[in-house]
């Protein structure tokens, strides 16, 4: 799926997205309706001397616009689009209406439940192909020997060079059970043929791995999803068996999710202490605690990766270990999200997504997203302690320090703080203006090749 | 994920907003067209509509005291989800400056603009959501991979420029796509085209870096430096303030962009103007008086209807009055329940002209085309100069909500063959 339209649809999904519903002049103004317009208005047939109520309002245009519009319409739609615009006239982005389908993609996507048919391997842009960034425990890519780094040049017999990426990835995904044949080279030289049976995948939201070269731990976190939690203890354990002497938590482009899902990952690092305060209508005040009893000591300094699009829960759980100066947070500013919503699921299977509280961190701070009233980013969300820009003068691929500027610098805060972490093959510490010549050709040399900036869950 | 999901947000919460409808005068609602609305609201969506506003009333984190503004929400909503670029939601704000545009008083630069959606994008997505609609039930209903409504951006068309008005003095003219304000993209789909593609470019890579880094960054300065169209009519036709550096596309055509600085005052423009010995319509209010005045004591008129205002249908039939004895001139016909309505026209007193020239190009549409047929099919009335009027034009209603705002629905198509 286009991956702009990915991120519409989880977060406020659906039909009238474009002209559904704010009234700008009143967003902005967050006025109630003037008196001056009304009076200028000319006397017309549709005005009832008695006040209509809202649900006689809603009812009556929508009876005159199912009769009467000339065009193409279902009553179905047509309601859709009017509960989407009710809804949209609160003024608040986060509250919205889904209709069943979006409703039930919505839910699937924070229950961890959306899975495709596919092969179980996170694919990322490459010159030649596609290349494998990652192969998911117990998929059929693993079982059938496919290794990171390994560049899919060939699907089903055809040559895939050139490419889009969501067109190969289309290619390789399909249906449960079916067989898919690739042409893969290994290390850029070796061509080897597979055919593998698709299975059910449901791409992980939180996994590991040791950054390549170093001792240092590496946990991309995807969402804030129901199996999330167990998932992210699973990858620290991981990691620790491998003896890491430092950890890196990547939340860049993490959407947020489930508020329950933070607090138990917080869990592992804050025993039975406040999260996050939660307040409803009226002023009411709920504090959320860690649950107790699970914590441990992290003997390694930690530093969490932040951009714009981490959002809610992601902001959550950063929020919370810098304000109990657990991590040292790098990146750039956060999203900005300081609300909490709930999902209410009607008879017909549709459902309403709709802000019932704020919240704010240990702290005290209210993060909420200031904005201008062309959306442009004002203020607000969390400010990394150590603010790194991504450099866009470099071909970035998330997750690989050579070419991801902000991954880099959260390594080498980590290798200040503890002598034992090291890049070790490399044998440097510190940034780029150290980097002997001749690595720095190396370095050119890899970014060549690694196209990507953008991954994809495949399957 | 380094550009397109960072736009998903930001586009996200902008175009949520939603751009609201042109302040554009196309009919007003004291037609008897509208009068004999029927049927009954089903009672399922309004007890659905009536659950929502209860949920929001007992969930929402604030206390929504105007329960009215979730009501006119839902109206837009439905308004605009029909993706039609005949029906609009008016604001109050909007709808203010559309009814001093026809009194002939227009605001920001002198014209007016409407949305006008892509109709291959409307038809793809119309194709989609059919295919989503004819699942079973909605456990099985899926969504395509290629369901994008945000590939649904109107574009800002510019229907009518008003005679000295700041617009008219710097070459505005009907037919034009506005394309940027103040060095701001509007959005459009075209717009939208464009960054998938430059997107698209991004994630093959390039060999060279440099020129890549020089993509990526032209990138997000185009999603950082753009305005949703509502934004732009607005800046357009509804606010005042200092002057706007305004690109256009000179007829749609993106290869022939203008680039001027256009002040905001309002224009009082007149209902009826004649140029060079033709007399020149707008369908506002008055209009047919103004007409009936200019036409005293001629035999022949001729009425140029090019780049000629929308107006309202009543001010549309008031100069039909004007021109013709009272009679049957065509009729509107709902496609949909096939309803057949006789378009009557109520003569006025006077001499009515007997021989009608009329003057037309490709901007004659929608009222000015309705205008036309009605006049031609009164026998009495010829093309002299330019195409034949296109048929079905929309014939819209206007239906004014309680709180000041208001919609344009259309309601049916013009037909002159139907006259007898």
């Amino acid at each position: 799926m286009n991956p702009v339209l990915k991120t519409l649809l989880v977060l406020a999904a659906s039909g009238v997205l474009f002209l559904g519903g704010f009234s700008f002049k009143d967003l902005r103004a967050g006025r109630l309706p003037g008196s001056s317009a009304f009076a200028q208005a000319v006397p017309v047939t549709n005005k009832a001397a008695v006040k209509k109520t809202p649900t006689q309002i809603f009812s009556e245009e929508f009876t005159r616009i199912s009769n009467q519009y000339a065009g193409d319409s279902d009553p179905k739609s047509l309601a859709t689009a009017g509960f989407q615009g009710m809804m949209n006239a609160l003024g608040d982005p986060h509250s919205i209406f889904m209709e069943p389908v979006f409703a039930r993609e919505f839910e699937d996507s924070t229950q961890g439940r959306q899975f495709f048919g596919g092969i179980g391997a996170r694919l990322s842009p490459d010159l030649l192909g596609v290349k494998v960034i990652q192969v998911f425990k117990g998929s059929p890519a693993i079982q059938a020997g496919i290794r990171t780094g390994d560049v899919i040049i060939g699907v089903n017999g055809e040559d895939v060079q050139g490419k889009d990426v969501d067109e190969i990835v289309g290619k390789i995904k399909g249906e449960i059970g079916t067989s898919v044949k690739l042409l893969v080279l290994r290390n850029g030289k070796d061509k080897v043929n597979f055919e593998l049976k698709r299975d059910k995948i449901i791409p992980p939201s939180a996994d590991a791995n040791v950054i390549e070269n170093t001792n240092v731990g590496y946990v991309l976190v995807t969402g804030f999803e129901a199996p999330t939690p167990r998932q992210f203890a699973e990858a620290i354990q991981e990691l620790e068996d491998k003896k890491i002497e430092g950890l890196v938590i990547d939340l860049r482009n993490n959407p947020g999710g489930l508020l329950e899902s933070a607090a138990r990952m917080l869990s592992l690092f804050i025993d039975y202490k406040p999260v996050v305060t939660v307040i409803s209508r009226g002023d009411v005040k709920e504090v959320v605690n860690s649950t107790g009893g699970i914590a441990k000591t992290f003997k390694y300094p930690v530093t969490i990766l932040l951009n714009e699009q981490s959002a809610s829960a992601a902001e959550i759980f950063a929020g919370v270990l810098r304000d109990y100066k657990l991590a040292t947070l790098v990146g750039e500013h956060t999203y900005g999200k300081a609300s909490v919503q709930n999902v209410i699921p009607l008879v017909d299977g549709s459902s309403v997504k709709i802000t019932v509280a704020h919240y704010k961190l240990p702290n005290g701070d209210d993060i909420s997203r200031k904005q201008d009233e062309d959306g442009v980013y004002l203020s607000g969300g969390i400010k990394p302690d150590v603010e790194v820009p991504l450099q866009l003068n470099s071909d970035v691929s998330y997750g690989d320090p050579k070419t991801d500027n902000q991954l880099k610098k959260a390594i080498e805060i980590i290798q200040q703080k503890n002598p034992k972490a090291k890049l070790l093959s490399l044998g440097i510490q510190g940034g780029a203006q150290r980097i002997p010549y001749e690595i720095q050709g190396e370095y050119r040399q890899a970014e060549d090749q690694a196209r990507p900036e953008n991954h994809h869950w495949v399957g | 994920m380094i550009g397109s999901g960072w736009a998903g947000l930001v586009y996200r919460d902008r175009v949520e907003m939603g751009p609201a409808p042109a302040a554009m005068p196309v009919t007003q609602n004291e037609s008897p067209l509208l009068a004999q609305l029927g049927g009954k609201a089903s009672i399922d969506e309004r007890q659905k509509f009536f659950q929502l506003l209860d949920l929001v009333d007992r969930y929402y984190v604030e206390e929504v005291s105007d329960k009215e503004k979730l009501a006119v929400g839902a109206v837009r909503g439905m308004v605009t989800g029909l993706w039609d670029s005949r029906a609009q939601f008016l604001d109050k704000d909007q709808y203010t400056a559309y009814k001093g545009a026809l009194g002939g008083e227009l605001q920001g630069v002198g014209a007016e603009v409407r949305y006008r959606y892509d109709e291959v994008e409307l038809n793809k997505f119309r194709e989609l959501r059919k295919k989503m609609e004819a699942a079973k039930s909605s456990a099985e209903m899926e969504i395509p991979e290629d369901y994008d409504p945000s590939r649904l951006v109107p574009d800002l068309v510019v229907t009518y420029v008003a005679p000295n008005s700041p617009a008219a003095r710097e070459g505005l003219k009907a037919g034009d796509v506005i394309d940027k304000i103040d060095g701001k993209r509007v959005i459009s789909s075209r717009f939208r085209k464009e960054l998938d593609e430059m997107f698209s470019q991004i994630r093959r890579g390039d060999v060279d870096p440099e020129k890549l880094a020089k993509l990526r960054k032209e990138y997000r300065d185009n999603i950082e430096n753009s305005l949703i169209p509502a934004r732009a009519l607005d800046k357009l036709t509804v606010e005042k303030g200092a002057a706007l550096k305004v690109t256009w596309l000179q007829g749609g055509n993106v290869k022939v962009p203008m680039t001027k600085t256009i002040g905001r005052s309002s224009v009082k423009a007149s209902g009826h103007l004649p140029v060079g010995g033709n007399e020149v319509v707008q369908f506002w209010d008055g209009a047919d008086a103004l007409l009936a005045k200019a036409i005293t004591g001629k035999s022949k008129v001729t009425l140029d209807l090019r780049g000629v205002s929308n107006g309202t249908l009543s001010n549309l039939r008031a100069c039909l009055g004007v021109l013709l004895p009272s009679g049957t001139y065509g009729a509107v016909k709902n496609p949909k329940t096939g309803v057949l309505q006789p378009f009557k026209i109520d003569g006025k007193p006077g001499d009515k002209p007997s021989n009608i020239e009329l003057i037309t190009d490709a901007t004659t549409q929608g009222n000015a085309a309705i205008f036309g047929q009605a006049l031609l099919a009164s026998g009495k009335a010829r093309i002299i100069e330019g195409p034949p009027l296109p048929k079905d034009q929309p014939v819209v209603e206007l239906i004014e909500l309680q709180d000041g705002s208001a919609y344009l629905l259309p309601i049916g198509f013009f037909s002159s063959e139907v006259t007898k």
